[in-house]
């Protein structure tokens, strides 16, 4: 078989803009011309396409011509892409992989070897040991590596001989034991330190057993040879090491001395490295200043650092400091509660709300600790955060709820923000609701409305019909809103007469989500009109249709069929909307689209297709498990595995 | 009391679909191991909006993209900058760069852009690294935008926690800063001159379309969050938006290596700058 149908290493490299209009072209392909586009896309010098073209070829190339890839002698391009797309395939390259183990070609057998180190299938455990023993070293190291890959420290015994002889299997097994994580290969590793060739990489096979032995294997290591050894990468391992001790090593002073000495005259590197190892093994006098060589180093503000897991002692610190230390301060505080000093947290509340990535981490360290002398820092940072972060803290407000109201009641603050405070703190929703309706100005009262209209019972007794009698243009929205999220039925016939006079987002959303068949011929009615509906620049048309697709139904459903037949809506929106409301006779409809260019089409497809179980259904399903987007492949192969 | 608890947890499909709309108006990509990063910060938007699923936000972005841009902006960009970051590229440029912008024709005012301003703490200490530098004032400009319109207020404010001022030393903030409020501080009006903000998008070549081109782009960590596209886009828009031999300056885990013909590097010092080879 002639593998390089689609390209040679001569062609020219196609155009960025070319390989992506290409990509999109790929499912709507013969299954020939998708071999032949593939074979051409992974001589792309963008990693993303290369990637996407390896990923489809992975699923839509034969094991034959895949072989064939693997077999490339002229063309190093296409022979590694062969080996790529065969660790791709994850558990279902195992076959082909191990039946290629006993392939005459030595290039062969060393690439099937990569591949099963790549899948770490235990089932490929014995075919591997078996190629420990093969005649071409480059296969033999390649296999011990692979054994390490796959974790089994029955494997050991299998390696051990290979630490005397050749340097560079020597090397193989040092990184195969490190790979299998077994204490077990602690001994043999702790005798190699000395050795100046291979010690470096024992030590790092050492680090990644980790525990207690492998701890003081190289604790002692450091300190015997600390002016021999590179700094910055042995201080590395140490720390971590330690960072993932159960309990910090106890005593370990002359460690401690060592690290403490490298705080100020080693490289940066060395410098955080023993910063991380002071820190993991527990409270000490040179705390302040690893906590800042820390703080200042490229650690991510929403991770906290393993070297930081267990210290609740430095949660005060890191939560007086701002930035990153405060989010860790945080994120620790979460993990021991108990331990957060409440003045510290009161004054990290108060002085600024953290990004909205780590407020989770501040409610959940806050959630738990139940003191009043919280509720004043929290007041504060309720009063002035931004309107949108305020539903975030309200179910916080309530855990403080006496202090709060004892608080608020010796506060000046304005009356709008009082009542809704008010009503976060549990006063009863008839009080909260004379309160609303007494308040003077539609806008003062939406203003209100819309910080407060989260709680149920409240919704529920307001007065909507009333307000949208009265003033339909204010009151429309919000209570759309309150109707689709509370299910509040009642509200409907105002809401669809509102519907048919001033179409709004929120008004059509709700009659989908409220399932109302009554609205269908409104609906139906904006869908005709086109984007203009209203006279408004909103392109209402992906929200009608989406509504239509919830209440379903036959009306429903031929007008999002006619919309997307007459391409008279974004492709997407409508086979999605479709897609909610699809019956079997859809299918034809959504077996015509697996080949569309948008992959958001063929995840529809995927969906009602697997939803219909018939072979002319399944055949298009094994199409769209070749898709080049991942989630499209995903979800039809798990159709078609069911 | 029965209260809302929030939208659903975020699909992957839905994070795809939304990543594709910020990946387009903004360039900046959330890959799916960000898919977590991406649903806390779009949480509170939808919690305030009352919807139920991220797909709502999606189609709400269908029907009215301009109206929610600003909302999106603000939450989807990274704000991570302080002031006195990295300053060997400024450094570098007041030295060396300068000695390669005349050899390449510069001669009189000193036109200099920070494309993603953020705050404004880039800017500005740009800007007083030229008043170290002995500039004339009336010999350079800055010009710095942003699409968050919140920042660009606090910009235009210059009033900065201690976060900004985190690399701060006492003394520089005792020479630059007025002290505001309890741990606040306000820039001195001197700083502050010369430095202008704009909205502005580093996709939209427009945001930099000013009469004449630019000396100096600085764009700092903002590209390593973008995706491949986008960041192509960019780099045609630094390129058209600079003179020929102009210095492009990029953050230190981003690099032009490989991947333009437009510039070539140029070593300054302690640093490495992009210059512009051709139209």
């Amino acid at each position: 078989m002639a593998p390089t149908n689609g390209s040679s290493p001569q062609d020219p490299e196609p155009s960025w803009e070319e390989c992506m209009e290409l990509l999109d072209q790929l499912p709507a392909l013969p299954a020939e011309a998708r071999v032949a586009a593939i074979e051409r896309l992974i001589r792309n010098s963008s990693p993303v396409i290369r990637e996407r073209a390896l990923r489809t070829g992975a699923a839509v190339v034969s094991d034959e011509r895949l072989e064939s890839y693997l077999r490339e002698e002229a063309d190093d391009v296409l022979r590694n892409a062969g080996l790529e797309m065969l660790k791709m395939r994850g558990p279902r390259a195992l076959g082909l992989a191990v039946r290629l183990l006993r392939d005459p070609d030595p290039d062969v057998v060393l690439q099937s070897v990569l591949a099963l180190g790549h899948v770490r299938d235990l089932r490929a455990l014995e075919p591997l040991r078996a190629a420990i023993n093969h005649e071409d070293l480059n296969v033999v190291q390649a296999a011990i590596e692979a054994v390490g890959k796959l974790g089994d420290a029955r494997a050991i015994p299998d390696l051990l001989p290979f630490l005397e002889g050749d340097e560079w299997l020597q090397l193989a097994t040092i990184q195969a034991l490190g790979d299998l994580r077994s204490p077990a290969a602690v001994p043999p590793l702790a005798k190699l330190l000395t050795d100046l060739m291979v010690g470096p990489l024992a030590a790092e096979s050492l680090a990644r057993i980790g525990g207690g032995r492998a701890f003081q294997v190289l604790c002692k290591h450091w300190l015997r040879f600390q002016d021999e050894v590179d700094p910055e990468t042995m201080v590395g391992l140490l720390a971590h090491v330690l960072e993932g001790l159960g309990t910090a090593p106890r005593g370990q002073e002359e460690l401690r001395a060592s690290l403490a000495a490298l705080l100020e005259s080693g490289e940066d590197g060395t410098k955080i490295a023993a910063a991380r190892g002071l820190l993991a093994m527990g409270p000490g006098p040179q705390d302040k200043a690893a906590l800042q060589l820390v703080v200042d180093g490229p650690a991510d503000a929403s991770v906290l650092p393993a070297c930081l897991a267990k210290r609740k002692d430095l949660v005060p610190d890191l939560l007086a400091q701002p930035g990153k230390a405060r989010s860790w301060g945080f994120l620790l505080a979460s993990r021991f509660p108990r331990a957060a000093p409440l003045s510290a947290l009161a004054a990290a509340v108060r002085d600024e709300l953290p990004p909205a990535e780590l407020v989770g981490s501040m409610l959940k360290a806050l959630r738990k600790i139940r003191d009043p002398r919280l509720a004043e820092g929290l007041l504060d940072l309720y009063l002035e955060a931004p309107a949108d972060y305020r539903g975030t803290l309200a179910p916080l407000m309530v855990t403080h709820k006496n202090e709060l109201r004892e608080l608020l009641a010796k506060r000046d603050v304005d009356d709008e923000a009082r009542l809704i405070l008010a009503a976060h703190l549990g006063l009863a929703a008839r009080d909260v609701v004379a309160h609303i309706v007494e308040i003077d100005g539609h806008e003062a009262r939406l203003r209100v409305l819309n910080q407060v209209a989260t709680q149920e019972d409240l919704v529920r007794q307001l007065p909507w019909a009333e307000w949208l009698a009265e003033r339909p243009d204010l009151y429309a929205g919000l209570a759309a809103r309150v109707a689709a999220e509370f299910s509040l039925r009642d509200l409907v016939p105002p809401l669809r007469a509102q519907l048919g006079q001033r179409p709004n987002p929120d008004l059509i959303r709700a009659v989908g989500e409220l399932g109302d068949r009554e609205s269908v011929p409104v609906l139906l009615g904006l869908l005709e009109s086109g984007p203009s509906a209203a006279a408004s620049p909103r392109n209402l048309v992906p929200l009608v249709l989406e509504s239509l697709g919830r209440v379903g139904g036959p009306e429903a459903r031929q007008a999002i069929r006619r919309a997307i037949l007459d391409g008279r809506c974004d492709p997407r929106i409508g086979y999605r909307a479709l897609s909610l409301c699809a019956i079997e006779e859809d299918d034809a409809l959504f077996r015509r689209a697996v080949g569309h260019p948008d992959w958001y089409v063929r995840l529809a497809c995927a969906d009602v297709l697997g939803r219909f179980v018939r072979p002319e259904n399944l055949a298009a399903l094994s199409q769209l498990a070749a898709d080049p987007v991942g989630i499209v492949s995903q979800r039809a192969l798990s159709f078609l595995e069911a | 009391m029965a209260v809302t608890h929030g939208p659903a947890l975020m699909t992957p499909e839905e994070h795809l679909l939304l990543n594709e709309v910020i990946e387009r108006q903004f360039g900046l990509s959330f890959a799916p191991a960000k898919k977590e990063f991406l649903e806390s910060r779009l949480r509170p938007r939808l919690m305030s909006l009352h919807l139920r699923r991220f797909i709502d936000y999606y189609l709400l972005l269908q029907v009215d993209l301009d109206s929610e841009l600003e909302h999106l902006a603000r939450l989807v960009t990274n704000n991570e900058t302080y002031f006195f970051r990295e300053v060997y590229q400024f450094e570098g440029l007041f030295a060396e760069g300068m000695s390669e912008l005349r050899r390449a024709g510069w001669s009189s005012e000193l036109r200099m852009l920070c494309a993603g301003c953020s705050s404004g703490e880039e800017p500005y200490t740009l800007n007083i690294y030229a008043r170290q530098a002995g500039m004339p004032g009336a010999r350079w400009t800055i010009d710095a935008f942003d699409i968050d319109v919140d920042r660009l207020k606090m910009a235009r404010e210059a009033v900065y926690g201690a976060g900004s001022l985190r690399s701060t030393t006492n003394e520089q903030r005792t020479q630059y800063f007025n002290g505001f409020a309890a741990d606040r501080w306000q820039l001195r009006r001197p700083n502050r001159e010369g430095v202008s903000f704009a909205y502005g998008n580093i996709l939209d070549l427009d945001s930099f379309q000013r009469p004449q081109p630019y000396d100096v782009i600085f764009c700092r960590n903002v590209l390593i969050y973008f995706s491949e596209a986008a960041f192509q886009h960019s780099i045609a828009n630094f390129s058209r938006a600079l003179r020929l031999g102009g210095l492009l300056f990029l953050g230190h885990s981003e690099s032009l290596i490989g991947k333009s013909d437009r510039f070539e590097t140029v070593r300054l010092e302690r640093c490495i700058a992009y210059r512009k080879l051709r139209e």
